[in-house]
């Protein structure tokens, strides 16, 4: 495992938290890591390193967010408190590319036909998103409270009892 | 005004519908509509795009989840090709979003497994639907579509009790 040596300003924090787990961020690519001691870490380091057999699981990596959606989640956020002003029956639903608005139309299949086969723009550069409020920007996490914990087995492969 | 949903039943007893050639359990009393999924390009539903079963879960306030071993086996799609928009907390599960159309087939009046022949209609979720990772079984999981999307959708009506009528409000002007 490579190591990289704390900042003293960097020192300081950890020592204020007491090992309580600590956010780093990247302000290159935003990406998010958890600073945590070493003793913690081996707690559940076979949890991180255990591999899912069979599963079609993305790597972390693929998981995130494209930078270039991202960008255009930005764009929509910022201009949010506009477009609900400007909302229509034709104008219901919006794409942004980046900063640039690109496209505005009454479904998402409209916008995005317009998106990406008539301006051939890369889906993964643009964000299409109802001219609806938002509680939260559409990157941060909304709290969902769901009666059935996902992963509980509701709908189940072969024969089964009713018991 | 079009139906989407006519008369839908469910039942007390333990069903057995059948997906894509593998017949799946369903509790008592769970509501299952029928639904294909797309990539959200999609313009129209392809013809031989898989249906399967969704539970409508009517206390979710999400749209739509589904188990990524469900989406491979069952929708023959794979979870790298819907785009990630973001993060959600469900049940403080952190999980992703991600870009995908769920097209909703009518039934025949008074059948749950039986189709009308017209067009399914697509269910525009606004914050795409939810991958979640379940690995205790490559076969069981849990998908469900929520009032919530319906909602959304523009849906007029809504009657819970059996039985389950949903009518679309745009009428003719459905997106395709």
């Amino acid at each position: 495992m490579t190591s990289i040596y704390l900042t003293e300003e960097q020192r300081r924090v950890v020592t204020a938290e007491h090992g309580r787990p600590i956010g780093v961020i990247d302000p290159a690519t935003d990406q998010a890591y958890v600073l945590i001691d070493e003793q913690q870490f081996e707690r559940v380091r076979n949890l991180i390193e255990r591999p899912i057999e069979n599963s079609p699981t993305l790597p972390e990596e693929q998981a995130r967010v494209p930078p270039g959606i991202r960008r255009s989640q930005e764009g929509y956020w910022r201009d949010l408190p506009e477009l609900l002003t400007l909302k229509s029956s034709d104008r219901r639903w919006v794409a942004y590319h980046g900063f640039e608005r690109v496209a505005f139309g009454r479904t998402s299949a409209e916008v995005y036909h317009e998106c990406v086969h008539r301006r051939a723009l890369k889906k993964d550069e643009i964000y299409i998103d109802r001219m609806e409020p938002r509680a939260l920007p559409p990157w941060e996490a909304e709290e969902i409270e769901a009666p059935f914990a996902h992963g509980e087995a509701l709908l189940e492969s072969g024969p089964r009892s009713a018991s | 005004m079009s139906k989407i949903l006519d008369q839908l039943p469910y039942s007390d007893a333990i069903g057995r519908p059948v997906v894509c050639g593998e017949e799946v359990s369903v509790h008592a009393h769970q509501i299952i509509v029928w639904v294909s999924l797309s990539a959200r390009d999609s313009l129209q539903l392809a013809e031989d795009a898989p249906k399967i079963p969704a539970i409508l879960d009517t206390g979710n306030t999400f749209g739509f989840s589904i188990a990524e071993q469900q989406l491979v086996r069952w929708c023959g799609m794979q979870p790298r090709s819907l785009e990630t928009l973001g993060p959600v907390l469900i049940n403080n599960q952190r999980l992703n979003r991600h870009s995908a159309d769920v097209w909703l087939h009518p039934n025949q009046p008074k059948r749950r497994d039986s189709f009308r022949r017209e067009p399914p209609f697509r269910l525009e979720l606004r914050d795409g639907i939810v991958l979640f990772r379940e690995q205790r079984s490559l076969v069981s999981g849990l998908i469900c579509g929520t009032f919530a999307a319906f909602a959304a959708a523009g849906f007029k009506e809504m009657r819970k009790p059996q039985p389950l009528t949903v009518e679309d409000e745009l009428d003719d002007e459905q997106p395709q």
